[in-house]
């Protein structure tokens, strides 16, 4: 499985529908770019790795640094401690980073006037406007088999992210329990952006089954839960969207 | 000027980004968006490839070299077949070929109609989409 991992890369799509300068997509796909040399746990030379290897003080790291770790301790209080960076002392802010970026984009893009796009990374989008008059058609990927989509949401003006393990091997880590979170096959939660998408289906998928209840209780978050024995499970608006 | 106005689909996408365990690959250049031209009218114009068989360029996966050759036939990809995948060891093979299989079915899933995005946790590797961007390159 790590082996997998290894060799995986993540691939990024934006689809702008306003009349769109291609340095603007150029600009957004430097900024991630950006982001993966500071933030990534897996390149040596990032900000994270540093700390990582106590090369690098977290007091002394770039401002960007702070306010990412900064939001990972404000999520973390949010989440009764379920979205936790730190696994065995080392800084894992991958579970809110992702989101944090693509939403960052999307505000650079509302900036520059743009209306009607998506911005997505790995599977976790941004989403706002409209194609041809409709919300967009978002499909939902079956975990159990990847060619084949759970439904199709109708969505606008918010963020899409999806928490699972599918083919990279469980990944994300239960604090609480000090295991390897497993009771869930895939939580995918829908929130004003994807940042508290990203963020919050990283903390709900922690918590297991109760994650749905979790979601639940945070006004703006929806959530669809399918469990590794293949019960689905939905917060109380999310069939809105279907 | 770049060409793309009104409308850029990034159709298979690809660039790195994230979590990329090795920077052993030789991808450090700006990654570069693979774009289709709409027409005025909101018309998402999909399928705009020109017909014919296509060789990528042969990429460093790290545990081996890749390349893909892309298939299109009626403006559409509709194949994508491994000229070469990292097959050092048996571990190697059972991997990648489960990996390329999803990609593949990934890459040619995102021109479906049906659905303008599709979400989910999602992996790709970056030599497969390097060498599949280039492949598609030719039939534009």
């Amino acid at each position: 499985m790590k082996v997998t991992e290894g060799i995986m890369g993540m691939s990024v799509a934006i689809e702008v529908l306003d009349e769109c300068d291609g340095s603007d997509i150029d600009e957004i796909l430097d900024y991630f770019h950006q982001v993966d040399e500071t933030f990534s746990t897996y390149k040596k030379t990032s900000e994270i790795s540093k700390i990582n290897r106590k090369e690098l003080r977290i007091e002394d790291a770039s401002p960007e640094v702070k306010k990412i770790l900064r939001l990972c301790e404000e999520t973390k209080s949010k989440t009764h401690g379920y979205f936790d960076i730190y696994v065995e002392g080392i800084i894992d802010p991958s579970g809110l980073v992702k989101g944090y970026a693509i939403a960052e984009a999307a505000k650079r893009f509302i900036k520059k006037g743009y209306k009607n796009f998506y911005i997505e990374i790995g599977g976790d989008v941004a989403i706002y406007g409209l194609k041809n008059g409709q919300k967009w058609k978002v499909g939902m990927r079956d975990p159990r088999d990847r060619r084949l989509t759970k439904g199709v949401l109708h969505l606008t003006n918010v963020g899409i992210a999806t928490s699972g393990t599918y083919e990279r091997g469980m990944h994300i880590y239960d604090p609480i329990r000090k295991k390897l979170a497993n009771d869930v096959e895939s939580l995918t939660v829908i929130g004003p952006d994807v940042y508290e998408a990203d963020r919050f289906a990283t903390a709900a998928y922690a918590m297991g089954k109760k994650g749905i209840d979790f979601l639940d209780t945070i006004d703006g978050l929806e959530g669809y839960m399918i469990t590794r024995d293949g019960k689905e499970f939905l917060t109380e608006n999310f069939r809105n969207f279907m | 000027m770049k060409k793309y106005l009104q409308i850029t689909v990034v159709l298979i996408t690809v660039l790195v980004a994230f979590y990329i365990k090795e920077t052993k690959s030789s991808f450090q250049s700006k990654p570069t968006v693979l774009s289709i031209p709409s027409s005025p009218t909101q018309t998402v114009q999909r399928g705009k490839f020109k017909d014919g068989i296509y060789n990528g360029s042969i990429e460093d996966a790290i545990y081996g070299d890749l390349q893909v050759q892309a298939t299109v036939s009626g403006g559409k990809l509709t194949d994508i077949t491994e000229l070469m995948f990292p097959n050092d060891n048996h571990t190697s093979i059972v991997i990648n070929r489960k990996a390329l299989e999803i990609l593949r079915q990934e890459a040619i899933e995102r021109q479906s109609a049906e659905v303008d995005i599709v979400t989910g946790a999602s992996d790709s590797t970056p030599a497969f989409a390097r060498s599949l961007y280039t492949a598609l390159q030719q039939a534009l």
